[in-house]
């Protein structure tokens, strides 16, 4: 029993499209898409490049102003504050990534099983989604976090991925509420294929746009809950990440001290985390919907 | 070409991709009379759509008008500007467009779409009492007043293209373009829609270009009647000389191909694809699907010439002065 | 009428038994519909109607898209709602069909291929590559297209009449025992009509497939069809022989359709004018009685109370109407 369905040919061809796709179909993805890259580039290296360790408290002079040795100078814990920025980027990050995908991951596989079996099971899972949906985010993220003892990076990832499934789950009902009608359905419905393996290998695979931008905006979503956390105090106690690098600037009044360059760093960081998703998600959006696009081609 | 109602030479309009341009429409010069009705008959690809939406310049890019003149009764549509462009269409000249009775807005009530196509090209003072003018148009085309409170999803097929017909003709325009007006209805609902859209016609004194596919529909309904292939024109000609003698090969063989419910016979068909409008055979389009193909089709593109009175025809089998020993020529 | 698991008819391959579709609270879009194909010689029926004929409805229910309110599907003697699944499958396997859109077949993530793997790999027909390869290029070049030209396009490279050729080819390669066409030449250009028509003839004649033609134009149906079954709101209008029904129809509608198809000849236009009122166009008909009953220009007033059944009307030639109740039945 041969499987033919699915060649080493369609991946290959997938994966040059793909790279075809990002740098020359549309000028904000592109720059979406380099912004963050390079943020990550920095934040998977931030071991190597960092040059100092960035937890050691009073390892350095307090409140320098940046220099040659400290890029962006130090803070009022003596700590090398362009060592945290990347450690911090590469945290947030972290927690960013880890909830987009756990939301993205139980949000699709709820949303698809939902839109495609209907019933009694679509009724049920759309509940609980529509219950999650109501429930007034905020409040309870602030609520559930004041509730954990001791914060640490997995447990925050645990808390936004709560909130993050559901509307996943709910884009991912529609669409496929609306595939599931198209006629090559049908025909796989007539070729003797499973449920299952039409959901994987005909409805999927074109929702893939889709996937890519809920995960943009899933984890743009993320980082800026956790940062909204973080700048409340409850925020990873030991983890420098960007948001309570704000915070504990906050704490010792540095802007009113005069220390910006330790309170600003982050917040640009943070933005242009921002701006690099949403340019992103703009751009796959106009490449995808081809009405929003301006201009002619050629 | 004065006293025609439309007059339309070497239309051109292309449609820029990275790979080159599509002409869709390459060339077309026809003249449709005061009064009459005149088809534009051919398959998909062949530009028909196109043309009837540059004629209003309903073109949007990457499509453009590369060239060619649109004359609406002595009027050039293309030197237009945009306010006069705005005052010509519907007043003058309307286009009830493919498919346009699935695009009616749902949650609005078919008066009040009615109203909108008023309100969009009149001004204010010269409206008047709507809703008398719309419960006589929807008189004109056969649906009873109630219809005028009804949302488009409460009616029927046949009754959503004549909305729009009647959302074309509310400006009471001297030439009125129908693409595909019976598209996808019903055979016997498609004989009551037609009726409507002829005694609109008669009414108005106005000319009717209908834009459509079906060799059969057509022959019930024109006067005169083009072929177009790949962008060009083919044929022209009364109705009655097309069918009973078509001359351009392609003509003879689209006619073969409609099949009868009188006899049983050989089904027929063109063989080969339709051209790629994009990279078109050199010469006549039409050349490697053609029966008749000489040395000539393949090298040189044949111009739409009259061979008798009324009579046009883009084939080298005709053009007695082209190459050497071919059949036919007038 | 209990459902019975098993039918009593012997050489029949499909029987559909009074078969009901209501959807929600609207006449029923197909009422006590049965028809049986024999397995003799391979036959083309064709399923002729307009919209809300019923007759897309009947195609959903034979392939088991869908479940009927009421009534029974037998294949080959045993009721298809009641297979289990490996019965379903071979079900699957010997009732194919083909589409009316030949875009929306092909899902545009994959090549044209595909559409074959599916096949194969669903119904696990191919031992190796190179089986399946064989596979693919014999079915197409039984509708005559050339497999280096085809496969490895995609979808939307290639021209309407190429995908619907390649969908008939796919129903082919299973060797189905029936093959199921929904409207298979609306959406394709006259002139390529011919082509795939031929195909279909070609796949009865050589190769024994039958055929379940579901069309709204007669005049394709008259064509190559052999039986017709003329559909009217759900309910079968007329039904015969193709040839006898179209060339002499009895029922009134199926003579107001005949009449009213366009003849490509200026000199044979539609002659009176057609009059359709605003309740039978927005569908609100009758729903006692014969269904033609307000258009029809004969009716009576038995018409109005009951629905005619289908009366003798010639050898084979059935049709509903009441104006033949009085024909003796000894033909």
């Amino acid at each position: 029993m041969l499987n033919v369905a699915v060649s080493g040919r369609d991946v290959f061809d997938a994966f040059k499209g793909t790279l075809n796709f990002v740098f020359r179909r549309n000028a904000r993805l592109s720059a979406g898409f380099t912004i963050i890259f390079c943020l990550l580039l920095i934040a998977v290296l931030a071991p190597v490049i960092a040059p100092y360790d960035a937890s050691t408290v009073g390892l350095h002079l307090l409140d320098r102003p940046p220099s040659f040795e400290h890029l962006l100078g130090t803070d009022t814990l003596g700590r090398d504050v362009f060592d945290q920025l990347i450690h911090g980027l590469r945290q947030s990050l972290i927690i960013g990534i880890f909830t987009g995908l756990a939301g993205l991951l139980v949000g699709t596989t709820v949303g698809i099983i939902s839109g495609y079996k209907g019933g009694w099971v679509d009724d049920l899972l759309k509940s609980v989604t529509d219950v999650f949906l109501v429930i007034p985010t905020i409040p309870l993220l602030v609520v559930l976090s004041a509730f954990v003892r001791y914060m640490t990076v997995p447990y925050m990832v645990v808390i936004l991925a709560i909130f993050a499934w559901p509307f996943p789950a709910r884009t991912f009902r529609s669409l496929v509420l609306s595939y599931r009608k198209r006629e090559y359905i049908n025909m796989a419905k007539l070729s003797g294929l499973s449920d299952m393996k039409i959901v994987f290998k005909e409805v999927l695979p074109n929702m893939l746009p889709y996937v890519s931008t809920t995960l943009a905006n899933t984890i743009s979503a993320a980082i800026m809950a956790a940062v909204f956390l973080e700048l409340l105090g409850l925020g990873p106690q030991n983890t420098i990440t960007l948001g309570t690098m704000v915070y504990w600037a906050m704490e010792r009044a540095a802007l009113i001290r005069g220390l910006l360059w330790w309170v600003f760093p982050p917040m640009i960081v943070i933005v242009l985390i921002f701006i690099g998703l949403q340019l992103i998600n703009i751009g796959l959006d106009e490449v995808f919907n081809p009405r929003l696009r301006r201009g002619v081609t050629a | 070409m004065s006293g025609s109602a439309l007059a339309i030479e070497d239309l051109k309009v292309y449609y820029w991709t990275e790979r080159g341009p599509i002409k869709a429409v390459d060339g077309v010069s026809l003249s449709v009379k005061k009064g009459e009705r005149f088809g534009i008959v051919g398959e998909s690809g062949c530009g028909k759509s196109t043309l009837a939406m540059s004629l209003l310049r309903l073109i949007k890019p990457p499509g453009t008008i590369e060239g060619g003149r649109i004359g609406l009764d002595g009027t050039e549509v293309l030197d237009l500007n945009d306010e006069e462009l705005r005052a010509v269409r519907w007043s003058r000249i309307s286009l009830v467009p493919q498919g346009s009775m699935n695009s009616l807005n749902p949650v609005v009530r078919v008066g009040s779409q009615i109203a909108d196509a008023i309100k969009a090209h009149t001004a204010s003072r010269e409206r008047g009492d709507m809703k008398e003018q719309i419960t006589e148009l929807l008189g004109l085309v056969g649906l009873p007043s109630r219809v005028y409170r009804m949302y488009p999803h409460e009616l029927s097929g046949g009754m959503k293209q004549r909305v729009c017909i009647a959302m074309a003709i509310v400006l009471k325009p001297q030439v009125i373009i129908a693409d595909e007006p019976t598209g996808s209805l019903d055979v016997v609902i498609q004989r009551v829609v037609t009726q409507t859209l002829v005694k609109v016609q008669e009414r108005l004194a106005a000319s009717l270009m209908i834009i459509g596919h079906d060799m059969g529909y057509l022959a019930q309904l024109v006067d005169r009647l083009a072929v177009m292939y790949a962008g060009k024109v083919a044929e022209v000609g009364a109705v009655e000389n097309i069918y009973n003698d078509p001359l351009h090969p392609y003509t003879q063989l689209l006619i073969a191909s409609v099949p009868s419910v009188k006899e049983k016979k050989k089904l027929l068909g063109i063989p080969g694809l339709p051209p790629n409008l994009l990279f078109p055979p050199p010469g006549c389009s039409f050349h490697p699907r053609c029966p008749e193909a000489m040395e000539e089709c393949r090298e040189q593109v044949p111009e739409l010439r009259e061979v008798k009175p009324g009579r046009f025809v883009a084939c080298h089998l005709y053009h007695a002065d082209v190459g050497t020993a071919g059949e036919g020529g007038e | 009428m209990r459902n019975r698991t098993e039918s009593k008819m012997d050489n029949a391959v499909l029987e559909v038994k009074n078969l009901t579709k209501v959807f929600g609270s609207s006449p029923a879009a197909l009422e006590d519909f049965s028809m049986t194909l024999f397995d003799d010689k391979p036959m083309i029926t064709a399923i002729a109607g307009e919209s809300g004929s019923g007759k897309t409805t009947l195609a959903r229910l034979i392939l088991d898209f869908i479940r009927p309110s009421s009534g029974e599907i037998f294949w080959r003697g045993r009721n298809i709602h009641k297979m289990s699944k490996k019965g379903l499958m071979a079900y699957r396997r010997e009732c194919q069909a083909v589409f009316q859109d030949p875009y929306s077949v092909f899902n545009p993530f994959y090549r044209a291929d595909h559409v074959f793997n599916m096949a194969i790999s669903g119904f696990k027909l191919a031992r190796s590559r190179a089986e399946a390869t064989r596979m693919k290029e014999e079915a197409l070049e039984v509708v005559g297209l050339r497999p280096e030209e085809i496969l490895s396009k995609y979808p939307h490279q290639l021209s309407g009449g190429q995908r619907q050729r390649i969908i008939v080819a796919r129903a082919f390669m299973l060797k189905p025992r029936l093959i199921v066409a929904d409207e298979p030449v609306s959406m394709i250009d006259a002139s390529l009509r011919a082509q795939i028509l031929e195909i279909m003839l070609k796949l009865k004649e050589d190769f024994g497939i039958s055929f379940l033609f579901i069309t709204h134009d007669l005049s394709t149906a008259y064509q190559i069809s052999d039986r017709i079954y003329m559909l009217y709101r759900g309910s079968v209008a007329e039904t015969g022989d193709a040839t006898g029904v179209i060339n002499d129809p009895q029922h009134p509608y199926t003579q107001l359709l005949i009449s009213s198809i366009p003849t490509p000849d200026p000199s044979a236009k539609w002659q009176e004018e057609v009059e359709v009122s605003v309740e039978e166009e927005m569908g609100k008909g009758d729903r006692v009685g014969c269904k033609f009953y307000s258009r029809c220009p004969h009716a009576t007033q038995i018409c109005n109370e009951s629905h005619p059944p289908l009366y003798p009307v010639g050898d084979g030639h059935q049709a509903s109407c009441y104006l033949y109740r009085e024909l003796k039945r000894d033909k």
